[in-house]
């Protein structure tokens, strides 16, 4: 315990922690209406394509690669988000395809284009995570910050639209609600996350950040505001906990976040049983 | 009393002696007063200074023929009671921002590793620390005293070692690098306060 407290004296540590916490309340906003529309897997899709933008930044040799991974990012959540209505390749087919393209040539672009003298290392800290989160800048904290109040302020507000758009899209468009727009909406928001998240767990883990929390509200809960504060709690609660763990006994960052997602999922899954 | 204004001055323990001097004393009674009170606590310092060698550097080698030596100055920045995440992301910091910990004595633990370059024909030494999930490595460069002579007295190749030495940045060729000059090559005790 002592140890911890030292730890939290070194500005990585607070950083971590605040990032950390703003990444996970977040995801779990977006990640009730993402698991309900049956978009689960869309954070995996979309931090395989972050994954490829940061490759194709870092061939392209820039000190800010923000400036390619959010828009392209931002692109690809958008045209998944939208494959349901008039496109021939449907939901889970076309995550599929963009996130295992994406990851293929990305990795391919980090070998043959390397400016790195530690490709493995580059790819697994941005596959896993690694120590990312504990090697933030100031402007970087102060980006993540600005999103993360961004997306909050903006889920609050349009608080409404969302619940409508989430559970029945024909009666919202019916009821006069503009549902592409806040399809375009979701979309944007979840690209943002996910690129924010990259930092936290890494490409591959980012899912859990969005679908365990949700899960895990879900198997207590069964309105859609309580949900989705319950989720937002269990999250912050599972961040907090996995990282203060892993920087207490030197375990790898997001494993062992998502290891906590998944034990509070395990929780609430016996609480829900006992409930019934 | 020009000699008895010198000998006063200095420090405030000297102050404290001008202060308690009577104005019913000569100078040859405060000059012998002084002198006779210098000599007791000369005295009394002379157990403390013979135990100081004790505490100054003194060459050892280890199993491996390293030479192990103490560092001579206060440690700034101890890594070696920290796990691999938190050496690897203050040696990242160190890396990202050496302007904060220019002139520090930083102590690390990690694998020593050297390296031979040809078209300069200088050796490089440097102590490299992994992550967690020990895919990333950072390292810091080290210069060990002139008590070190190369290759004896050096530590294996990817052997675990602690470094102590003076945090410098220094300009090598067109790049900036990092290095622990003035440094040794310390015995591992684990350091269990963190």
């Amino acid at each position: 315990m002592d140890k911890l407290f030292v730890y939290l004296q070194y500005p990585f540590v607070r950083y971590a922690l605040i990032v950390g916490v703003l990444i996970a309340l977040c995801s779990s906003l977006l990640g009730v209406t993402l698991v309900l529309k049956r978009f689960s897997f869309i954070g995996d899709g979309l931090s395989h394509v972050a994954f490829g933008a940061m490759a194709v930044a870092g061939v392209l040799n820039l000190s800010n690669e923000m400036i390619v991974v959010l828009p392209v990012t931002v692109i690809c959540a958008i045209l998944l988000l939208r494959t349901g209505n008039d496109t021939k390749i449907k939901g889970d087919a076309a995550i599929a395809m963009i996130s295992v393209g994406a990851l293929a040539f990305g990795y391919l672009l980090m070998n043959i284009f390397s400016t790195s003298a530690n490709v493995s290392g580059d790819v697994c800290s941005t596959l896993f995570g690694s120590t990312s989160i504990l090697t933030l800048s100031r402007w970087e904290v102060w980006l993540c910050v600005v999103l993360s109040l961004a997306v909050a302020a903006i889920f609050i507000l349009f608080y409404n639209r969302i619940f409508a758009v989430t559970f029945d899209e024909n009666f919202s468009r019916a009821a006069g609600v503009n549902a592409d727009r806040y399809n375009l909406l979701i979309a944007v928001i979840t690209a943002v996350i996910i690129v924010l998240a990259m930092n936290l767990v890494g490409s591959l883990l980012i899912s859990a950040l969005v679908i365990f929390p949700a899960l895990s509200a879900m198997r207590i809960y069964g309105s859609f505001r309580s949900v989705t504060i319950c989720s937002a709690i269990l999250s912050v609660v599972s961040a907090l906990g996995g990282i203060l763990v892993s920087i207490a006994f030197g375990t790898p960052v997001g494993s062992t976040i998502v290891a906590a997602d998944a034990l509070v999922f395990g929780i609430c899954w016996l609480i829900g049983s006992l409930k019934k | 009393m020009c000699a008895a204004l010198i000998l006063l001055c200095g420090c405030s323990k000297e102050e404290a002696r001008a202060a308690s001097v009577s104005n019913q004393q000569n100078v040859s009674d405060v000059i012998e007063d002084l002198a006779s009170k210098q000599e007791e606590e000369t005295n009394e310092q002379q157990p403390q200074e013979s135990a100081e060698p004790e505490t100054a550097p003194v060459p050892a080698i280890d199993e491996s023929g390293v030479r192990l030596m103490n560092c001579s100055g206060n440690v700034d920045i101890d890594l070696t009671g920290m796990n691999a995440n938190m050496i690897y992301s203050e040696v990242y910091n160190m890396m990202a921002e050496p302007d904060a910990y220019i002139g520090k004595t930083i102590r690390i633990y990690g694998m020593y590793t050297h390296h031979y370059e040809e078209s300069s024909d200088r050796h490089y030494y440097a102590c490299v620390v992994r992550d967690a999930l020990a895919c990333c490595a950072s390292g810091l460069e080290f210069t060990l005293t002139d008590d070190y002579v190369w290759p004896d007295d050096y530590p294996p190749e990817g052997s675990e070692i602690v470094v102590a030495g003076v945090f410098e940045v220094y300009q090598d060729g067109y790049f900036k690098a990092l290095n622990l000059s003035d440094a040794v090559i310390e015995k591992y005790t684990p350091n269990t306060e963190g």
